[in-house]
């Protein structure tokens, strides 16, 4: 227990008719990495807003390093970082002046404050921009300094709220990177985002979330195993009979295959050796062909399977 | 105090436009509090042309002396001409004297003597209709009662020539004028250099995304409030001792009474302007919308309460409008420590209550505001 940080019981939001919130349990261990994940919609955010009582909701609980977590809990929200996806700082300070003023809001002590604010730039390696307003950074340098106002005060709990939408792929590593580095440096984290490979990569639990509700919890490896494929192989092929092809969907472990003409693709459920096994088959009925794939099931996949629609849509 | 820090680094950055707003109407107000003069009274002589047509020695009589008392104007006697004079206001009046006017006179004839031309509803109409009326109904009284005609013109000409004399004595001095005119000015340069400089700094301050960061961190609510209700007091104290101090440099220290009243008053419109400026801060962020409101605000209540144009030339209606302005108010507090109107402590305490009744009100609706905007801001998508 108090090893918790963060305690949700059966939360219930309602926006009238819809419910956004729908009997959600979540529990956040210290050092933890808990990666949120669902489509827009899913109620993520909904969730965040109502973890810092920003939002009041119909029913259920929620504790936050072991004390119910309430409005006018001061006390707590002094122990958590909030970073979001839209950069907010003041264009009318600099950078310093940002991160100050941010910290300030945590940490009255000036002599404290102003190592935790060198802290702060130095992690996020502002040190040459100090000066700087933002409206002279670039979106990279804004991101840095985004997250730099919702650390320094060193929270032991922080919440990313889709810190990563629009970045650059170099910026986005760099804030993956600093991420990890926080929760090694002690912080326990919640990561919002849509991104599935942002969260396999940094992520050491995830919650996935569809309509209010927490769908699937655990680990990659875990979440992956819940579902019945485990290895899609994509063999191109040229001229493939409908009897070599039934021939395949007979081998051990397939469960389903497709074939466009030039590509058969084989969905196998667990085992080993499915590649060697059905190049064999090949090799025997003296079919050709040409490169081979094989990919390991994604979240996205097992989005897929759990909830029958994709985690994004193709176009982002 | 990181919030009120924050402001005033904020106000800093915007404080430009607000200085030359209220640099550049300060100037104006002491130019126009200067050139007014209101220690002298002239009769206004109006522009006046006349066509003699009788041209008899009775007719070159009143020709001498209309040309005495208005300015003499020459054009030529054509119709277009005299329109065109009319139309560009080259002169007011044009006077022919009719034909047969010598021997109409005689005859004691009132009637038929004159012609005019002139712009419709013009008042040197009926300052010439009632001259000439004078003129020829006095002339008319001497040969009725037996006097020649010759000695009736003379004895007109004289009788007519006495002036009323005005002295300038109708007011209770409240203390140097100017200064009260630099006073009736100011509601105009405090809700423009508020209005520029509050709102966009409120703005500021509650931008969502930033508001959206603060209630997330351990600062409550009504500090983060008070905070910034500490930054505009300071803000907008310092913009009125900069008026308040400009018009002591040019006119002197209240010395006064009611020039201290003055400054008083001048500091309750400070109050309603600010609580004007957070209530239009509250309700939109547009810059262009805060400019609209800001002329729409500063010239509205500058013409319709008397800043630009003084109440007792107003009309009715449109003081009934002013009266639901706060600029009103003030400036018919300002006109009776003038001495412009009757001063007395009921009147003045009343101008007084009803501008506070202002500041509750816009007050009061701004909270409501800001309250609804709050929940809001609080739950961000």
């Amino acid at each position: 227990m108090e090893n918790t940080v963060v305690k949700i019981e059966n939360l219930v939001k309602r926006y009238g008719d819809l419910i956004a919130l729908d009997h959600l349990d979540l529990e956040i261990k210290k050092g933890e990495i808990l990666g949120l994940l669902g489509p827009n919609g899913s109620g993520k955010t909904t969730t965040i807003n109502c973890l810092l009582s920003l939002l009041s909701f119909n029913k259920g609980r929620i504790e936050i390093f072991g004390r119910e977590m309430s409005p006018t809990a001061y006390d707590i929200k002094k122990n958590i970082g909030i970073i979001m996806q839209n950069v907010a700082v003041f264009d009318e300070l600099t950078v310093y002046e940002n991160i100050d003023y941010f910290c300030g809001l945590y940490i009255n002590d000036k002599a404290k404050r102003k190592g935790y604010v060198e802290d702060a730039i130095r992690f996020t390696g502002l040190e040459d921009f100090v000066k700087f307003y933002p409206k002279k950074l670039s979106g990279g340098l804004l991101r840095r300094l985004n997250i730099a106002c919702g650390i320094a005060h060193k929270p032991e709990l922080i919440i990313l709220d889709e810190p990563t939408v629009a970045v650059d792929p170099q910026s986005r590593n760099k804030i993956l990177e600093g991420i990890q580095q926080l929760n090694r440096d002690g912080a326990t984290i919640i990561y919002t985002s849509h991104y599935m490979e942002e969260v396999e990569q940094i992520c050491t639990r995830i919650a996935i979330m569809d309509k209010g509700r927490k769908i699937a919890e655990g680990t990659k490896e875990e979440l992956k195993r819940m579902i019945k494929n485990t290895e899609t192989l994509t063999i191109e092929i040229i001229g493939l009979t409908d009897a070599d092809r039934a021939a395949v969907a007979g081998l051990p472990h397939v469960y389903d295959t497709a074939y466009d003409g030039s590509k058969l693709t084989v969905y196998c459920s667990g085992g080993k050796h499915n590649l060697i096994r059905i190049l064999g088959l090949l090799q025997e009925k003296e079919i050709s062909f040409g490169r081979v794939y094989t990919e390991l099931p994604t979240l996205n996949d097992v989005f897929l399977e759990i909830t029958g629609k994709a985690l994004r849509d193709k176009e982002e | 105090m990181q919030v009120f820090k924050a402001f005033l680094k904020v106000v800093k950055k915007n404080m430009f436009t607000a200085l030359v707003f209220t640099f550049v109407f300060i100037s104006i107000a002491v130019i126009t509090a200067h050139n007014e003069d209101r220690s002298s009274f002239e009769a206004v002589k109006i522009d006046l042309t006349v066509f003699d047509e009788d041209n008899s020695a009775e007719s070159r009589a009143l020709t001498g002396l209309l040309s005495e008392k208005y300015h003499m104007v020459d054009t030529n006697n054509n119709k277009d001409d005299i329109m065109d004079m009319l139309y560009y206001e080259s002169v007011d009046c044009v006077v022919i004297i009719e034909n047969g006017y010598s021997e109409k006179l005689a005859a004691g004839e009132t009637e038929g003597l004159f012609s005019t031309y002139h712009m419709h509803d013009s008042y040197a109409l009926v300052i010439m209709e009632q001259y000439l009326n004078d003129y020829a109904s006095t002339v008319k009284a001497y040969t009725l009662a037996g006097t020649p005609l010759e000695e009736a013109l003379k004895n007109t000409a004289q009788d007519l020539a006495v002036e009323t004399e005005v002295n300038m004595e109708s007011k209770v001095s409240g203390g140097n004028d100017d200064y009260f005119e630099y006073y009736n000015y100011m509601p105009y340069i405090i809700i423009s250099a508020f209005l520029s400089l509050l709102c966009p700094v409120l703005n500021i301050m509650e931008r969502r995304d930033l508001r959206y960061r603060t209630n997330c961190s351990s600062v409550r609510p009504a500090t983060y409030t008070m905070q910034i209700f500490i930054g505009c007091a300071v803000v907008v104290t310092a913009l009125w001792l900069l008026m308040v101090g400009v018009g002591a440099g040019i006119y002197g220290m209240a010395s006064t009474s009611r020039e201290w009243l003055a400054v008083l008053n001048s500091f309750v419109f400070v109050l309603i302007s600010t609580a004007i400026s957070v209530l239009v801060a509250s309700l939109t962020s547009s810059k262009n919308i805060i400019t609209l409101i800001t002329q729409a605000l500063g010239l509205g209540m500058s013409f319709f309460c008397g800043i630009f144009v003084p109440q007792d030339m107003l009309g009715s209606s449109v003081l009934a409008v002013g009266k639901f302005f706060p600029a009103y108010w003030y400036i018919r507090l300002n006109n009776m420590l003038r001495g412009s109107t009757l001063l007395s402590a009921e009147k003045a305490a009343l101008c007084f209550g009803i501008q506070a009744a202002f500041v509750v009100a816009i007050v009061t609706v701004t909270l409501l505001i800001r309250r609804m905007k709050y929940n809001s801001v609080k739950v961000m998508a």
